[in-house]
């Protein structure tokens, strides 16, 4: 008979670090649990294929799990670790930088277009016009701009975490927010105008 | 006064809507906001477009986030096993604690035997269950049945036991790995890999709970369709849509080493005619082809082949017969094949090809470079699937990899 896994969904995160310094491995298991989805969205949105975004979770927590002796136990650790996936795949990224550059609409890991991957049977055609907008978007941000709008808009960090992500200053982040969220705007502006202009 | 009509910056708008000013700033800005629509219908534009990028799903492919787990668990048991060090006293227990399992010893030996491809005396185990001595135990008794099983098909023996029974291994190594399977599901989660390199299978894995009932018979049936999806699949689908039976994919590759071509165990197990079991019993030396061999000879994805012609490189990679200059040259068009996708069932090749490109920029104490060449390599033994040549090269190279 094995031994059953312990339930510590509802154990603080300070505590669960504790076990798995202490000793308790598997603990890290709940640390997975709870991060995993924000996780794989930043990398995804970072670095725009699912492969590299799964390279990029992987190597994250295995990082977060070599640096666990330094984590602060009076932070939360899913901020923490979304810094450590952001500047995982910022250097994704950055490795691959000299590739030639992936389509925007590149086929995902089970071979569908952005298009095929977006819908969802509860969004109206509008809604979801508006989101493969916003997503066409943000792809067309530079990697810096897509990630520093990425932590602030999947990881909901303030300013101050996602400079150390980046290792920027907070007034660079300030900025390059604002740059990129101006560029967002102003890339579906146009394609919603261009959509408008070619509509019968 | 001419500031009510001087917009601020969009920094400050933008660190105001997200309540990073100062309060004294944070004043100014708001008065400013109440009485500019222009302002405040850029913020709320703004806003209306990061909630529309916030609802956007996931797209992580159909159970990848329920696999990460085990993945992340093969990846942090490695971390743990090189963090120990040499001389790692007792393994998953805090200095000074009292703590100790049950199985600590056993797995270690059994990593040890194993020899895989971390590195003896290394070992700084994950907390370990107590299931985990049945499981070697049982883990060396199918191994035993396969070969015995291998040894009664195709010496002498075979002429003296019904023929009813053509196939090897299926029936014991089933049963074995099918209680395996269930002492694992009870048992819940280990973080090790455990004895998968001894299996057979592709370290870094655990073994999955409750699928390891699958003999080596139905393994080699379901493999062919496994491969023709392949082609189609890419690589993560797969590996997201296969939790792992290391157990029943030891089985098998023992199978695929010793055996039939899979088409004719397939069509021995499934309960075939009398006359296919006679033309097995009759020519079953003849038509031998191990899976690694029939994976070989498949037909290579087109980019990947063009790839190949076009730097002179051998499908898969070989110190002997792959220049550095060619490796180097090649390696931005493998990184671009992999990412669009289209190395289909050539991923594992890819992969490994990466890391030998990346290992000859690599320098003893770049750990960037390190954690890449090591996550090629891995990635490469998870994606391999049947292709066995391919995941051994990439263990064996994954081994001599110094740190």
């Amino acid at each position: 008979m094995g031994e059953k896994k312990p339930d510590r969904t509802a154990v603080p995160d300070a505590e669960i670090v504790q076990l798995v310094l202490g000793g308790e491995i598997d603990a890290f298991d709940e640390l997975v649990r709870r991060t995993r989805r924000p996780a794989y969205r930043l990398a995804r949105r970072i670095t725009r294929n699912h492969e590299d975004a799964d390279d990029v979770v992987q190597d994250s927590y295995v990082k977060a799990y070599r640096a666990l002796a330094r984590f602060d136990p009076n932070r939360a650790f899913g901020p923490w670790f979304l810094t450590i996936v952001a500047r995982s795949a910022l250097s994704q990224i950055r490795q691959r930088a000299r590739r030639a550059t992936v389509p925007l609409d590149e086929p995902g890991a089970d071979g569908t277009t952005l298009a095929e991957r977006i819908p969802d049977a509860a969004m109206d055609t509008a809604a979801m016009q508006r989101l493969m907008d916003a997503e066409e978007a943000l792809a067309k941000l530079s990697d810096e701009q897509r990630a520093v709008l990425a932590l602030r808009v999947d990881g909901d960090l303030p300013y101050g975490e996602i400079a150390s992500a980046l290792e920027i200053p907070v007034g660079t982040v300030m900025s390059r927010l604002a740059r990129a969220r101006e560029a967002l705007l102003e890339e579906v502006e146009k394609l919603r105008a261009e959509r408008f202009r070619r509509s019968p | 006064m001419k500031n009510d009509f001087q917009h601020p910056q969009s920094e400050e708008l933008f660190a105001f809507r997200d309540g990073e000013l100062l309060p004294e700033k944070r004043a100014i800005i708001e008065a400013h906001v109440m009485g500019c629509s222009v302002c405040r219908s850029f913020i709320d534009q703004v806003s209306s477009l990061e909630a529309e990028l916030r609802q956007s799903p996931d797209r992580a492919p159909t159970g990848y986030l329920e696999s990460l787990h085990e993945k992340v668990r093969a990846r942090i048991a490695v971390a743990a096993s090189e963090a120990a060090g040499e001389e790692a006293p007792v393994v998953g227990v805090p200095e000074g604690g009292e703590r100790r399992r049950g199985g600590v010893r056993l797995r270690e030996r059994r990593r040890d035997d194993a020899g895989a491809r971390r590195e003896r005396g290394r070992v700084k185990e994950a907390p370990v269950l107590p299931w985990a001595a049945v499981l070697s135990t049982v883990s060396a008794a199918a191994a035993v049945l396969v070969v015995v099983a291998i040894l009664i098909k195709q010496g002498p023996y075979q002429r003296m036991i019904t023929p009813k029974v053509p196939t090897v291994a299926s029936p014991s190594a089933g049963g074995e790995g099918k209680r395996e399977g269930d002492a694992r599901g009870e048992g819940g989660v280990t973080l090790g890999t455990v004895s998968d390199k001894a299996a057979g299978g592709a370290p870094g894995k655990k073994v999955a709970a409750g699928a390891p009932g699958k003999d080596a018979g139905v393994a080699a049936r379901e493999k062919p369709a496994e491969e023709t999806t392949r082609g189609a699949a890419p690589p993560m689908a797969k590996l997201d849509q296969a939790p792992e039976d290391r157990l029943g994919k030891a089985a098998d590759q023992a199978a695929q080493k010793a055996e039939p071509a899979p088409e004719q165990l397939g069509s021995v197990n499934q309960g075939e005619s009398s006359e296919s079991r006679e033309r097995l019993q009759q020519e079953p030396q003849a038509s031998a082809a191990p899976r690694s061999f029939a994976r070989m000879s498949q037909a290579l994805a087109p980019g990947y082949a063009a790839i190949l012609s076009r730097f002179g490189l051998p499908p898969i990679w070989n110190a002997a017969s792959v220049s550095p200059e060619a490796l180097a040259n090649a390696e931005p068009e493998l990184r671009s094949l992999y990412v669009s996708g289209a190395a289909g069932s050539d991923s594992a090749r890819v992969r490994l090809y990466l890391a030998e490109a990346v290992r000859q920029r690599y320098a003893p104490g770049d750990s960037t470079l390190y954690d890449e060449i090591q996550r090629h390599y891995h990635r490469a033994i998870d994606l391999a699937g049947t292709d066995v040549e391919t995941a051994r090269v990439a263990e064996e190279r994954l081994r001599t990899l110094g740190k």
